[in-house]
């Protein structure tokens, strides 16, 4: 720090401003901001095109390296986009159920999703969405819905087995489900819970 | 490892445990800095958990920087609001091996200035009635200076202000201070001397009356 | 800079086309910083992938870790484990099983219930009938605290008298239910499968009425 920035005062004014006592850490204005995050539009497919044209210019050696690059490793790796999927079925029928479509296979009972509702009850939380083995455990894609009645819940399909699953409210506390059975967690030490799906 | 999840005595009242504070394990290298760097990452490849942490940890900051810079908490959210819309829009632009708070706050430091403009700011005149927002619960003693170095600070023009406040404040190096603003650095460094010489001027009189 | 918009217009082009596959590529392992760490679990994904393992489940697992904030070292063990748990279901539910069946066999595996009772689900069922639901099942009646061999017992019994999947889970379900309620497990399964048990045709009965190899 130079000459001029070492003093008393400025040390003192630095104190005083850093020390901003009114700035604590507001749950309810976080909340407000993340509701406006998610609620604004993604930018647009034109957006995101003038995105890609700002960057820094590659010298033409480097430019060169990666379109051949890019194009061999798209060639190499062409079969690995959409790899076939377990449960992806070979006909779509059936009407939406809940939030999420529901699709059936003709023939493949075990291919057929359930819709499966999960409830969770938490009076204080902003958010929760539910996490576990059916969703790579990242919840952006299953938020719960609050009731009024302050209950939580969402109705996901799922396809019939067992599944292991936990809420993650707030975005950083994870809970198991006190209605459901505990899993065991052999590989991370952290119960989360069980439900079994299947058609009734 | 703190154990994240609680069995059924997180039903209903039961003691919760909130993971601790982003402090990762997963980058013992990293730089000294107030968030985990997997944050900004994991919310570029869409992990809305880790944009809404990074939130969490950068909204005090933002807000105190936005307070200090634009004079009234209304403004001041409005901006931090704003900046964290944008930045999440612009992830995808965010590069992997950059720094996320110099970051945040050249997204913040415009929209602060974009506030200033369109109220038109004088340099002179400050809103009293905004003093209380920031003031807050500081002890009574310590109220004149806080006035003090309010008024004076409102009374810098912006980019001094600007400057003053993410180098002594925010504690930037000047290199960041550049990349936020866009301005060079010896301009940079003749913007915070004038800021540091004009609170000194202004504010030896009051410590010297307390 | 002419010259560098031209090459970086066709890098951008070539990338376009590419893309989808670029992105399967980067971005399989997101939210570990830690570059070293992160490579270590991409070479255990990439090692059992290499052994024809499925990539899914181990990203899954990987996953699960970066939820769940462990270290990168331990996603990395734990990545290996479950790596290790599906070759071995992969052997042991030979000669094709499904990723499905896979999964449900290193959950197995992963509870606690012994490699080589697997076999022996495998073979409760003709070919070609997926064993992925009898071993959830089987998974949560020894999660629950059944011994195991009670509920291979139950299980391999059931599926060799025709039960379909829907009814295994719905005896899984049902032992769930009565344990939360206070029931031991032993017993729980006990009252549970003579239930299935009795909705199935006797065996007599049901090798005169299905047609060869047409069981559920």
């Amino acid at each position: 720090m130079s000459e001029f920035e070492r003093d008393p005062i400025i040390d003192k004014v630095r104190d005083t401003l850093r020390s901003a006592p009114h700035v604590a850490p507001d749950q309810r204005a976080v909340a407000r901001v993340l509701s406006s995050v998610w609620e604004s539009p993604p930018p647009s497919g034109w957006r995101r095109f003038i995105n890609t044209w700002r960057v820094p210019a590659l010298s033409g050696l480097g430019a060169g390296v990666l379109t051949v690059g890019a194009l061999l490793i798209g060639f190499v790796t062409r079969g690995a986009v959409n790899p076939r999927q377990e449960a992806e079925p070979l006909a779509a029928t059936g009407a939406p159920t809940g939030e999420y479509p529901v699709q059936a296979v003709a023939f493949d009972a075990e291919a057929i999703q359930i819709p499966t509702q999960f409830v969770f009850e938490h009076g204080e939380a902003q958010s929760i969405t539910l996490v576990g083995d059916f969703n790579d455990w990242k919840g952006e894609a299953m938020p719960l819905t609050r009731l009024p009645n302050g209950l939580w819940t969402t109705t996901v399909p799922l396809l019939p087995g067992r599944h292991v699953y936990a809420y993650l409210v707030n975005g950083t506390l994870l809970l198991a489900d006190p209605r459901a059975p505990k899993s065991g967690d052999a590989d991370y030490g952290n119960e989360g819970s069980v439900v079994m799906v299947f058609a009734r | 490892m703190d154990d994240p999840f609680q069995g059924s005595a997180a039903w209903r009242g039961g003691e919760q445990r909130e993971y601790p504070p982003q402090t990762s394990l997963m980058n013992d290298s990293r730089p000294a800095s107030s968030i985990d760097p997997t944050l900004p990452l994991r919310a570029k490849g869409g992990d809305r958990q880790a944009f809404a942490e990074l939130v969490d940890v950068m909204y005090p900051r933002a807000l105190r920087f936005a307070l200090h810079m634009v004079g009234n908490r209304e403004d001041a959210e409005e901006a931090v609001q704003d900046t964290f819309v944008r930045v999440h829009r612009n992830l995808d632009r965010f590069r992997d091996d950059a720094r996320f708070e110099p970051w945040l706050f050249r997204i913040l430091a415009n929209r602060c200035r974009t506030v200033l403009e369109k109220r038109k700011r004088h340099s002179v005149v400050i809103q009293y009635g905004d003093v209380p927002d920031r003031i807050g619960a500081v002890q009574e003693a310590e109220r004149d200076w806080t006035e003090e170095v309010y008024k004076v600070l409102d009374t810098l023009p912006s980019e001094q202000r600007e400057a003053f406040l993410l180098r002594h404040v925010e504690d930037m190096a000047y290199e960041d201070i550049a990349a936020i603003t866009g301005v060079g650095l010896s301009a940079l460094r003749m913007r915070v001397k004038r800021a540091c010489d004009a609170l000194r001027v202004r504010l030896t009189e009051v410590m010297r009356d307390e | 800079m002419n010259r560098h918009r031209v090459l970086f217009v066709a890098l951008v082009l070539a990338s376009v086309s590419v893309a989808p596959a670029l992105r399967a590529q980067g971005s399989r392992v997101l939210g570990i910083a830690d570059a070293r760490a992160r490579a270590a679990v991409e070479r255990e994904i990439a090692q059992a992938e290499a052994r024809g393992l499925p990539v899914r489940p181990l990203l899954a697992k990987a996953h699960e870790g970066v939820t769940k904030r462990a270290t990168g070292e331990r996603i990395r063990v734990a990545v290996a484990s479950q790596a290790r748990r599906l070759e071995q279901a992969r052997d042991l539910l030979a000669p094709s099983p499904s990723e499905a069946e896979l999964v449900a066999g290193a959950d197995a595996l992963a509870v606690g219930v012994p490699a080589p009772m697997l076999k022996k689900v495998r073979a409760a069922y003709p070919a070609g009938h997926s064993v992925a639901m009898p071993l959830d099942v089987l998974t949560e009646l020894v999660a629950r605290g059944v011994p195991a061999n009670h509920a291979l017992e139950q299980i391999t019994q059931l599926m060799t008298r025709g039960a379909t999947p829907t009814q295994i889970a719905s005896l899984g379900a049902s032992v769930q239910a009565d344990v939360a309620a206070g029931l031991t497990p032993d017993a729980a399964l006990e009252v549970r499968a003579r239930g299935v048990m009795s909705l199935l045709p006797s065996p007599a009965a049901a090798a005169a009425l299905a047609p060869r190899g047409s069981r559920p």
